[in-house]
């Protein structure tokens, strides 16, 4: 699939249900701001119920000297109920039917008790002002009337400070008396009105109370609270339903883009398998992604070349996994050390690498060395196991290389450019010829920081077949087993002279120094290369202009 | 309005000092089980019925300076632009609608016509509002103080001082049905919408009400010397006045005439000992009370209990303006409404007593 159209469609997924995410827990927060707003309200209508009771029993029982507190209560209660049915709960019932009649029961009951409440007050005031009238009344009375109407007074007060259902009647009757003579003085007819005030007015404070606190306003408050909580608890199941969607499908998103990248990482590394990062850092790109078709850049590396010796020919006695199996194995190997020397691998060509170091030749020249080494650990094993030791050679060559990618827009391949890469498989090559396991060019050497690192030997100058200028090979003995290494070390100087006489065309006196050397090293192959030259030269003598300088013609 | 501390818990400690009776120790148990502290539970009876007025508010020393600027003793319509040109808020604004006939079209007649504010803040007894000619009268009630009441007019039927402005503006009182007469009235004059424009934003009928509102609200006389002497000057009231409060507490006119407002706070009916309404050849509709709004029969004669503040100054008494004096109207309400005959000393002494409530009315609300 196109990765662009992709894309854009992930992030535009991922939008909307951030932002429906957003918009579910701004819902939330607004409904929870909501909720607390009501549950405030509903304790405030609670709350100011309460001190309205409070205030009115203090009425009731002639505790409170005036009513500014009952007022108060009453206007708090109002208020409360007024902020009420201007909050959220009545923003509810607007569209709930329950809960507006809850509401509609409870502002009913709110405005009876506070109703009910005016009453309390002008009963309680007559009656508290007959009340203390009374006794005074009755003593006027009974100075104007005489100890009869000291009697019923008495009777009268007794009954009054002692309410009962027993005395009740008792009270009716000299209330009854009393108005009976209600004519006789004046002071009697107040006494009997202010006793009929207090009776009439303590039944109907009686009625009034009882009235006032059968009005179920708490009741009905809770059940508002109820309904509301009913309608909101199904509204959250809604959301609670539309909120697991969304979780669900963020889930998925989530899912699938961890699949993909996870898809994408694996390709990433499965294409730097096939592309060496470090091939990318030289062309300066981030991603395989990043390379088009034309990259480039222009450098000085240090190639390095090996091949098995004999291969095909192995190969042919093998049955084709064995070979593949072998060929893997090996080639694990030798990737070791060229990566550990800060080499990579930039092709391998059937049994053979190309390994680049752009760094320092050494690092090449060192890695070519633990080739070798590693190669005698992997010949261990091999020989342990009844197999043949395998054999290679090493060339390296350091020139300028043009990196970059060849090919077309749909098919590409990183690829190096430059004569320096075929010096570098000629040279390997010529280990064959000069029985070397490992060459270097003297551009290679010369560019050496400390030549004196490795231990080197001069080999010989060729003019490959395509290349003008002839090239100076040395041998790197740092990997030889140790009496070989001494012996070409100890044989090293009269090597030189013998070269010196043999490119002298002085061939039996080469001769005879190589002679003395392979006694001292009798398996240095590149004694037997010059004796051989030697012998074959002193007998076929070379042109006049012969310059040393070996022309080969093989590939 | 909250129950300061100011507010009535000082009267009450002095009065508790006063020594208590025995029966008080079963009111503070129950004091006590009601959640009260005993030092603020007073006994029945015990405790001044009247309480304090609140001190005035932060701020009013300001109100009073812009109200000071806006006095205006020219023609009535050059008044708001005179009146408005200095600093305003809604109390400036309130004091000139206040003043302005405008508002009432038809009749011409300002807030002020009825509540004049040097003449304590009532003009007696004039037609009820709505009702039909011959109207029957009703006697205003005083303007001062009224935000003190639980409820507006003799009966009680607006629960807010809004409320009764709503009444005043869209009855027969004042005939503005809608609010749209006047606003078109106090548009046609550029210093109205100005203002407007400036405190609230615009010219609505909201606004005139609310302005209203606050400057009626700051029509409270203060510094009564009754008010002193609860604040602990017990100096400040004669032998004969503290006798009077004594009377009127024995009496039993505190058991109505009580509060912050020295009444204004219940209803109650006019006639509970003896109906004054039963020799009366012929009873009006202003004497049903607040029959009249409930429709019940136990509110027959019904009426919200009088504020008694500044009463020397607002005869004559009672809702139909029938007690030419406080003398006349004591001895009603002691017959009446207690069931008690008073001696002339007693009446006397409770005229003394009522007397002291006279606060002094700020001069800034003056035109």
């Amino acid at each position: 699939m196109n990765p662009r159209p992709l894309r854009l469609l992930l992030a535009a997924a991922a939008l909307t249900l951030a932002g429906l995410c957003y918009a579910d827990r701004q819902a939330r927060d607004g409904d929870m701001a909501a909720r607390a707003h009501a549950s405030g309200q509903l304790r405030e209508v609670l709350e100011a119920d309460a001190a309205l009771d409070l205030e009115t029993l203090r009425v009731r029982i002639g505790l409170a000297p005036h009513y500014d507190a009952v007022i108060e209560a009453a206007q708090r209660l109002e208020g409360a109920l007024a902020a009420l049915q201007g909050g959220p709960v009545a923003a509810t019932a607007a569209a709930e039917p329950r809960v507006q009649a809850a509401l509609a029961a409870l502002d009913e009951s709110l405005r009876d008790k506070v109703g009910c409440v005016e009453d309390i007050k002008s009963t309680s005031a007559v009656l508290r002002n007959s009340e203390s009238y009374l006794p005074a009344a009755l003593r006027e009375a009974e100075d104007s009337a005489g100890p009869a109407a000291a009697l019923l007074g008495s009777a009268l007060m007794s009954t009054l400070l002692a309410p009962s259902s027993e005395t009740e009647d008792g009270l009716r009757r000299v209330a009854l008396d009393l108005s009976i003579r209600r004519g006789s003085t004046p002071e009697l007819a107040s006494a009997a009105v202010h006793a009929r005030l207090v009776l009439e007015n303590r039944a109907a404070l009686a009625g009034l109370s009882a009235r006032y606190l059968a009005v179920p306003s708490r009741a009905r408050a809770r059940a508002v609270a109820d309904a509301y909580v009913e309608e909101t608890t199904r509204v959250d199941g809604h959301r609670e339903l539309f909120r697991l969607l969304l979780y669900g499908a963020s889930f998925a998103l989530f899912a699938f883009a961890a699949w993909t990248g996870v898809g994408i990482m694996r390709l990433n590394a499965a294409a730097r398998r096939f592309v060496p990062f470090q091939f990318l850092d030289l062309l300066g790109k981030r991603s395989i992604a990043e390379i088009q078709s034309g990259d480039s850049v222009q450098q000085e590396v240090t190639v390095l070349f090996c091949d098995i010796r004999g291969f095909t020919t192995a190969c042919e006695q093998r049955s084709p996994a064995d070979s593949f199996r072998f060929i893997n194995e090996y080639l694990t190997k030798m990737e070791g050390p060229i990566l550990e020397h800060r080499g990579f691998v930039n092709q391998f060509l059937g049994d053979g690498i190309v390994a680049l170091f752009p760094r320092s030749p050494e690092d090449a020249v060192s890695a070519a060395v633990a080739m070798i080494r590693a190669l005698e650990r992997l010949n261990a094993s091999r020989t342990l196991a009844g197999l043949d030791p395998i054999r290679i050679g090493i060339g390296v060559n350091t020139g300028p290389l043009i990196l970059g990618t060849i090919g077309g827009p749909d098919r590409m391949d990183c690829g190096v450019i430059g004569s320096a890469v075929n010096l570098a498989a000629r040279v390997e090559g010529l280990t064959r010829l000069y029985r070397a396991a490992i060459l270097i060019t003297a551009s290679t050497r010369d560019r050496l920081q400390d030549p004196h690192r490795f231990s080197l030997r001069f080999v010989d100058r060729v003019r490959p077949a395509g290349i003008s200028r002839p090239i100076t090979l040395f041998e790197v003995l740092d990997a030889e087993p140790e009496d070989a290494r001494r012996a070409k070390l100890e044989t090293q100087g009269s090597l030189r002279s013998a070269i010196d006489l043999y490119r002298s065309r002085h061939f039996s006196a080469a001769r005879e120094l190589l002679e003395v050397c392979l006694v001292r090293a009798p398996r240095d192959g590149l004694l037997s290369v010059y004796l051989d030259r030697c012998r074959r030269l002193g007998e076929n003598p070379p042109p006049p202009d012969w310059d040393g300088v070996v022309s080969l013609d093989m590939k | 309005m909250g129950r300061g501390p100011s507010g009535f818990a000082r009267p009450r400690r002095v009065a508790s000092a006063r020594g208590r009776r025995a029966p008080v120790a079963s009111a503070l148990a129950l004091g006590l089980l009601l959640g009260w502290s005993p030092g603020v539970a007073g006994a029945p009876g015990e405790a001044d019925p009247i309480a304090a007025l609140p001190a005035p508010s932060d701020g009013s020393a300001r109100c009073a300076e812009q109200l000071q600027a806006a006095r205006f003793r020219e023609g009535a319509l050059e008044l708001p632009k005179r009146a408005l040109a200095g600093p305003c808020g809604p109390l400036v604004l309130g004091k000139v609608l206040f003043h302005d006939p405008r508002l009432a079209p038809a009749t011409r007649r300002a807030c002020a016509s009825c509540h004049p504010l040097d003449r304590g803040g009532t003009d007696g007894p004039t037609g009820l509002p709505g009702a039909p000619a011959p109207a029957p009268e009703i006697d205003t009630p005083t303007i001062f103080n009224a935000a003190h009441n639980f409820r507006f007019g003799w009966d009680g039927k607006s629960p807010t001082l809004e409320a009764s402005i709503d009444r005043a503006l869209s009855n027969g009182h004042v005939p503005a049905a809608s609010g749209e007469e006047p606003l078109a009235a106090l548009a046609a004059d550029p210093a109205y919408p100005a203002a407007f424009r400036q405190v609230y934003g615009a010219l609505s009928f909201a606004a005139v009400r609310d302005a209203l509102a606050a400057f009626i609200r700051y029509l409270v006389p203060r510094g009564s010397r009754f008010d002193r002497y609860l604040g602990g000057e017990r100096d400040v009231l004669s032998p004969a006045e503290i006798e009077g409060y004594r009377l009127f507490r024995v009496y039993g006119c505190a058991s109505c005439h009580q509060g912050r407002n020295v009444g204004g706070n219940m209803f109650a009916r006019f006639g509970v000992v003896e109906d004054p309404f039963r020799d009366r050849p012929n009873i009006t509709k202003v004497d049903l009370g607040r029959f009249n709004v409930t429709g019940r029969d136990r509110d027959r004669h019904v009426f919200r209990v009088p504020s008694l503040r500044n009463v020397v100054r607002t005869a004559p008494y009672f809702h139909d303006g029938s007690a030419e004096t406080l003398a006349d109207a004591i001895q009603v309400m002691a017959s009446c409404q207690l069931g008690r005959t008073t001696s002339h000393a007693d009446v006397e002494h409770i005229i003394a007593f009522l007397g002291t409530l006279t606060g002094s009315v700020p001069p800034e609300v003056l035109p």
